[in-house]
Formats: C-alpha cells, structure tokens, sequence
C-alpha cells in the first residue's frame, strides 16, 4: 500500500480516489460482507463500487466529508443487496408486497410535512425498514441529486427500474408521513 | 382543476422535494450512526493484499485514462491556437510584402506581360506566323513571305513613306516604301552592287560586310529591303509582296 502511496502525483481526481480506498476501504468491505456474508463477493461489489464512483468525483470534492462518505456506503449496499437477491432469486419480490400495501392516493397536507421536519431521521428509518433501497435512491435523487440515468449506473439497474423505485419510495415516504406506519417508529 | 388548485400541487410537490431531501440528510446521518456503532467491528476487517494490488492497478488504468484525455485535450487547444497563429502570421507576410513596392511592381507586371503575350499571341495568328500592319496610308505593301523566326514588330509612316520593321528576337528587316520620287541614301561604299531580277521587274541588291540590302520599284512606288539574310531570301520577301485593301 505504501509502496503504491509514493507514486502519487498531483492529479486531485486520482487523489480523491485513493483517500476515498484509505479512509473507507474497511467500512465497505464491512458494509458489503454484512449483506453479504461472502468475503470475496463483498470485495467484488467494493471494487465496483469504485469503479462506479470514479466517474462521479469531481474536483471540489470532500472526500472526508459525511455526504461523500454516505455516498459511497449507499452504492455499496445497493449494490451487496443486488447481489444478495440473485444469489437467493428472490429478487424484489418481497419488496414490491409491502409496496403493494402502500395507498397511491396519500393525502399529504404541508402542515403534516412543518409537523415531522425534526423526525425525519426517524422517517428515513421507517423508509428503511418498508424497503432497505426507498431511502438511498430518495437520497441520490433528492440530496445528491443525480439523475435518473446516473442512479441507474450507479446501482447498476436499468433507468426504468430507478423511476419505479423513485414512485414507490416517494409513495412510502407520503405514507409514513400520512400516519399509516408512523407508529413503527 | 383550476389554477388554484395547480398552485396549490406544485407548492405541496416543491415542499415534497425539499422533504425528501432532508430525509436524504437524516438517512446519510443514520448510515454512518450505524457503521461507528460497529467500529469495533469494522476495525477488525483485514484489508487482502489482492484487494490492494487491485485498487493499485485500477489507479494506475483511471490515471492513464485521464492522462491520454489530457493530452487529447491539450492536442486539440494547440492544434486550434497554432492554426489561428499561422493564419495571422500569412496575414502579417502578406501586408508586410504587398507594402513593398518592389513587389507590387513586379505583380503589376506579372499580369501586363501576360496581357502582352495574349495581344502578340492574337495577333501572330491573324496571316499564317506574319503580321498585317496597320498604318494610316491608304494603300501600302507589305511581303506575304518572311524568312523562317522573322515576325512583324512595329511600323511608322511619313507622309508617303512607311517603314515595317520585322524581328526574329537577334536581327531585324526593314522594309521601305515610298512613293516614286523619293530620295534614298544608302551606304555603298565598299559594296558589291548586282542587278537582280525581282518576278517580272529587277532590281539593285548591294551587299556589304554588315548587311544586304535590296531596292527595286515598279511605277508607282519604291521598294528597300535591308537586313542580315541570304539574298535569295530578301528577293522571295520582294516577289511575295501584297497591296493591302
């Protein structure tokens, strides 16, 4: 490793990339192998997540800071639940059951939103436990605001299946905040 | 739905979004609550030296990829700023050298030598490698036959007098005409002087070191050849002469 860290050059993107190994190499290898349970799987879905990410770093950014650090995590469970499903070719079947119990019609008044604004870590952990991936795509569209396109080949999934999500997740998302799971929390 | 009503969605969708993004925040906050819950556990991950020796490779691949994009990059900058500095550096030679009046001149008679070699061109053409000249006489001769090379140069008038002059680029023939009557000096000294026959008339052909010159005439008008040709050659000019109309 540190053989490796001496040729460094002044290149930034290059850089961002390395720190990004240093920093969080273990915590996605954790994160992936936790999903996982395969070391080696784990270590392929980090290699892809780094491939995948390495297009997105641009110059300005904070390698050390939380958002870059949640992003990286994000793509790397993704990707270990990807992975996870059709190992066990289960896919999102499941999911898309607890989907099917969400009402389309949710009437969300701007009032219930001014009432929950300091309980949305307790609304991102009920997202979760609805559908592990509803709260990450909802954070690469709406915090990270990446395009449908770019989510999709983050996560290696095709764009339709990113708008599904998107629907569905938002439609989680009015539902917890509408009442009907909010007790979960 | 009216416009109240439309009002009304797109504020409760813009609210919406800016919701979803501070869940966005709120689960990127959960996310790394949870992994230092675990950093006991995380700490304890064995990063493999193949895993290394991966992410070495693949730093190496994504910097040579940004390099040749560089370079690609800088090619294309140059190549434009190199072409625009070439076309401004033709611009500058070519007002510095038109400035030159040297140059201008010699452009100025680039295109009159080549408007004077179309004008002797056309004219060439008109009688078979001969000329006609044109003279403000009424009637004059001129010889239907030239010796091979000799084309017609110019001609002036006098009065009754009209003098061709035709050159084949080193020597020149004069040929004279003027009306009977008119006086003649010619340089006979150290000459031998003949009378030849000139069709069905004769005449004087006086050769000298420098030249031959031929005279004869017939009732009106008197004829003088003079030049640096065969004597049977002056005399075929003489026989060849033609009236113009």
């Amino acid at each position: 490793m540190l053989a490796f860290l001496s040729v460094i050059e002044n290149d930034v993107v290059r850089s961002h990339l390395e720190e990004l190994y240093l920093l969080y190499n273990k915590e996605l290898l954790y994160v992936a192998n936790k999903i996982l349970k395969d070391y080696h799987e784990a270590e392929d879905i980090v290699q892809t997540a780094f491939i995948k990410v390495a297009d997105y770093l641009n110059e300005n950014i904070d390698v050390k800071c939380n958002k870059t650090k949640g992003l990286i995590v994000i793509i790397v469970r993704n990707l270990s639940i990807n992975q996870y499903n059709k190992r066990k070719r289960r896919y999102t079947a499941n999911i898309d059951d607890l989907v099917d119990g969400i009402s389309d019609e949710s009437e969300v008044t701007p009032e219930i939103n001014v009432l929950r604004l300091d309980q949305s870590e307790e609304v991102a952990r009920l997202l979760e436990n609805i559908n592990e991936g509803y709260a990450d795509i909802l954070t690469l569209k709406y915090l990270y605001e990446y395009t449908d396109k770019e989510i999709a080949e983050m996560l290696s999934m095709s764009e339709g299946s990113v708008r599904t999500k998107l629907t569905r997740a938002r439609q989680a998302c009015k539902d917890v905040l509408g009442g009907e799971r909010y007790e979960y929390a | 739905m009216n416009m109240r009503d439309e009002d009304l969605n797109s504020g409760v969708d813009s609210m919406m979004n800016a919701y979803y993004k501070l869940v966005g925040e709120a689960h990127v906050k959960n996310i790394l609550e949870d992994l230092e819950s675990e950093k006991d556990e995380i700490d304890k991950v064995k990063i493999s030296k193949s895993m290394d020796d991966w992410f070495e490779k693949f730093i190496h691949t994504k910097e040579k990829e940004k390099q040749r994009k560089k370079w690609l990059k800088q090619i294309k900058l140059y190549s434009s700023r190199v072409a625009v500095f070439i076309l401004v550096l033709i611009s500058m030679f070519a007002v510095v050298t038109m400035s030159v009046e040297a140059f201008r001149v010699r452009i100025l008679n680039y295109f009159m030598e080549k408007s004077e070699s179309y004008t002797e061109f056309r004219v060439d053409e008109v009688v078979d490698g001969q000329s006609t000249p044109q003279l403000d006489m009424d009637q004059y001769y001129y010889p239907t036959y030239l010796p091979a090379g000799y084309t017609y140069d110019s001609a002036q008038s006098a009065g009754n007098v009209a003098i061709f002059r035709y050159s084949n680029g080193e020597d020149v023939l004069i040929f004279t005409q003027g009306s009977n009557g008119s006086a003649y000096h010619m340089d006979t000294e150290d000459a031998e002087m003949n009378e030849v026959p000139i069709g069905a008339i004769s005449g004087y052909l006086i050769v000298k070191n420098d030249g031959i010159i031929l005279f004869w005439n017939d009732d009106n008008t008197d004829f003088m050849i003079n030049g640096n040709i065969k004597p049977n050659e002056l005399i075929k000019i003489a026989e060849s002469l033609e009236k113009n109309k």
